[in-house]
């Protein structure tokens, strides 16, 4: 066990590792940054300082070491745009759309998950109905709309109760943090619950008609305890890939649609550092998404073990 | 002495969208203390949902007893609430799948899966239940018992995996197990070890036995009665050596023709042509009509009641006079 919890962070590490190779010089093809930096008639003399000053007159290879020395302790860098901290830059954006996102597949899965596994447990029968029907809208009812019908039917005081805030983060305290969260989360829960739902149901039936749930039964083991203990944990391995997966699409999309709408969150944040050649901030938000995305893998691969057994001695 | 198990009359009809199965139809017979019956017949004429019956655990939904006693140890489990039945499960009767290698729950270890037995029944704990644990693994002849709590089903041999089910089935001393084809996964050396196991174990601890099978060279060895099923009704039953010397049924005849070839699978024995009919359809006269080379006018049109051919043996056939 612990064996194999070790080469799968070693994997990670490796992986990160040519993330970082990848991202520094495929920035570095984009072209020189000073010829944006610069004006227009700016002499090579300028630009030949503002290169020795950026430390881009180095060979790429020493470049790239000092790149991921500092990385590794710490110092991302500045903004070769802003002179701001990289660091500070992201410290800014990344909360909002991690806790955006997080929220989302927690209400998602505190939706999908219980009503899923019951909804296979009582196959056939009126709860299962109203659970796959109630899939079927959440899957077609669109997102903007379900979220300005709550914002009317919460938030707006002449057409419903006004209990939560229409729009923004929070910003004093957990409570406040929550109170902002509850719609917007809530919105993109409810799209996302109804895949999860589907799949633990169908994962659900099958482990359900197994033998060793079965056996349960013949042992007499309380109802609750077959379907939790016995099922649900066997289940539970592709209703977790599908959610870790869904999390790290949801995580891109929403830097892509952040990007669209001109929302000032990270997705912004990296595409304007891409087009102003600004290699600091570039590369901390390529690094910081791909460090997410490697970790969630990595939690999935330590939780798998401890679900199903058998991969921790196969591999 | 009343019997351990007495099932009277039992029908277990599963109720499909396209029609009602007779999967049991009427099957009585019993067992009584420390016996063993065997149960043999067809894949699909209803040993298995017989056997579900006893336990009251039928598919859901569409599973049903519609009629019928099982009376264990004088009470009617038919009648019992499924809390009732929870603490019957696993303690005065239980039951051994077909393949251990599905039937273990390949998330939790051995110690884990045998031992919720014992905290169920017997609500026991650490170091008591694993001691509880260790003995019915040792009762099972599980060499070095001790070192395989921690292990997985995967990481056990066939053979192993279904001494850890009979581990789980035998380990509350119930006084009734229920085995389901046992060793039909297993290889054939390993079988007949298994087999030796389940009879010593039955000598030591005098626990009764519903043994169903395909085999008829396993009923000679392991069974005292034979019960043969046909269409989800019983059509021959009786002590195991009067059986297998005198058969009256033309099925169960047609079943012995083959016994030279005595662990021959009855599946894959062309000795009776044709197929057992639909349980969903089944025809007015006697079910075994269509494939009896003794087929007369009346088998066509009635279905022949059971019939005492000799002592405490069986039989519904028309050519079995009363
Ligand atoms: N879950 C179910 N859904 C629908 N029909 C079923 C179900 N379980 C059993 N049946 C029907 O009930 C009948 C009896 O099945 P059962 O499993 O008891 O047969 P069996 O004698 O145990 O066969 P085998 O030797 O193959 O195990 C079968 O004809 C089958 O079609
Ligand atoms: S009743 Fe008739 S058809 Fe049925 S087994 Fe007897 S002889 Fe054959
Ligand atoms: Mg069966």
């Amino acid at each position: 066990m612990r064996r194999f919890i070790l080469s799968r962070i070693l994997q990670a590490i490796l992986v990160m590792l040519a993330v970082s190779v990848i991202v520094f010089f495929l920035g570095r093809l984009s072209g020189d940054p000073t010829d944006i930096l610069l004006p227009h008639d700016a002499s090579e003399e300028s630009h030949e300082r503002l290169r020795d000053h950026l430390g881009l007159d180095e060979p790429l290879h020493v470049q790239y070491w000092i790149f991921l020395t500092d990385t590794l302790q710490g110092d991302f860098g500045e903004s070769v745009k802003s002179q701001r901290p990289v660091m500070e830059l992201v410290k800014e954006k990344w909360p909002a759309t991690l806790e955006l996102t997080g929220a989302a597949i927690f209400i998602s899965l505190l939706i999908a998950l219980p009503v899923g596994v019951y909804s296979a447990v009582r196959r056939g029968g009126f709860f299962d109905f109203l659970a796959r029907l109630l899939a079927v809208f959440g899957q077609s009812i669109p997102s903007f709309w379900l979220g300005i019908m709550l914002i009317y039917i919460f938030a707006v005081p002449q057409f419903g109760w006004a209990i939560f805030p229409t729009h923004g983060r929070g910003e004093d305290g957990l409570w406040d943090h929550i109170h902002h969260l509850i719609l917007p989360a809530f919105t993109m829960g409810w799209y996302l619950s109804a895949g999860i739902m589907r799949l633990t149901r169908s994962s659900m039936l099958e482990v359900l008609d197994s033998d060793y749930v079965k056996l349960a039964r013949i042992k007499g083991v309380p109802e609750y305890k077959v379907i939790w203990k016995h099922g649900f944990k066997n289940a539970a391995l592709p209703v977790l890939t599908y959610s870790v997966m869904i999390f790290a699409l949801v995580l891109g999309g929403t830097v892509i649609t952040e990007m669209v709408f001109a929302w000032p969150g990270m997705g912004r944040m990296v595409v304007d550092a891409v087009y102003a050649r600004d290699f600091p901030v570039v590369q901390t938000t390529v690094l910081l998404l791909s460090a997410v995305f490697v970790f969630a893998n990595l939690l999935v691969d330590i939780l798998y073990s401890y679900l199903n057994p058998k991969i921790r001695i196969a591999r | 002495m009343s019997a351990l198990l007495d099932v009277q009359n039992l029908k277990t009809y599963y109720f499909a969208r396209r029609g009602v199965v007779k999967a049991v139809d009427g099957v009585s017979f019993s067992i009584d203390q420390g016996e063993t019956l065997g149960l043999v017949g067809e894949s699909g004429c209803g040993k298995t949902m017989t056997c579900h019956s006893i336990l009251k655990l039928l598919p859901k939904p569409g599973g049903r007893i519609v009629e019928g006693q099982v009376l264990f140890e004088g009470e009617d489990l038919v009648l019992k609430t499924e809390r009732q039945m929870r603490r019957i499960r696993g303690a005065k009767i239980s039951m051994i799948l077909q393949d251990s290698m599905t039937s273990l729950n390949p998330a939790y270890t051995i110690e884990n899966q045998v031992g919720e037995v014992f905290a169920i029944h017997q609500k026991l704990k650490g170091r008591a239940l694993k001691e509880k644990v260790i003995e019915a693994l040792k009762l099972v002849k599980i060499p070095a018992a001790e070192t395989r709590l921690r292990a997985f089903p995967h990481q056990m041999s066939g053979g192993m995996r279904q001494r850890v089910a009979g581990a789980i089935a035998l380990g509350a001393k119930p006084s009734l197990i229920i085995a389901d084809e046992p060793t039909t996964a297993l290889d054939v050396t390993i079988q007949a070890q298994y087999l030796n196991l389940l009879k010593e174990i039955q000598a030591e601890t005098g626990v009764a036995m519903m043994f169903v099978t395909h085999d008829l060279g396993v009923v000679a060895r392991m069974c005292d009665k034979v019960a043969v099923m046909y269409a989800g009704r019983i059509v021959e039953k009786a002590e195991m050596k009067d059986l297998f010397r005198h058969p009256r049924h033309p099925y169960t005849i047609g079943l012995l023709a083959c016994l030279p070839k005595m662990d021959a699978e009855l599946d894959k024995l062309v000795s009776i042509p044709g197929q057992p009919p639909d349980l969903g359809a089944l025809p007015d006269g006697c079910h075994f009509a269509p494939r009896c080379p003794e087929c007369m006018e009346i088998c066509k049109q009635k279905y022949p009641e059971e019939r005492l051919a000799r002592d405490e043996h069986y039989v519904s056939c028309w050519l079995v006079e009363k």
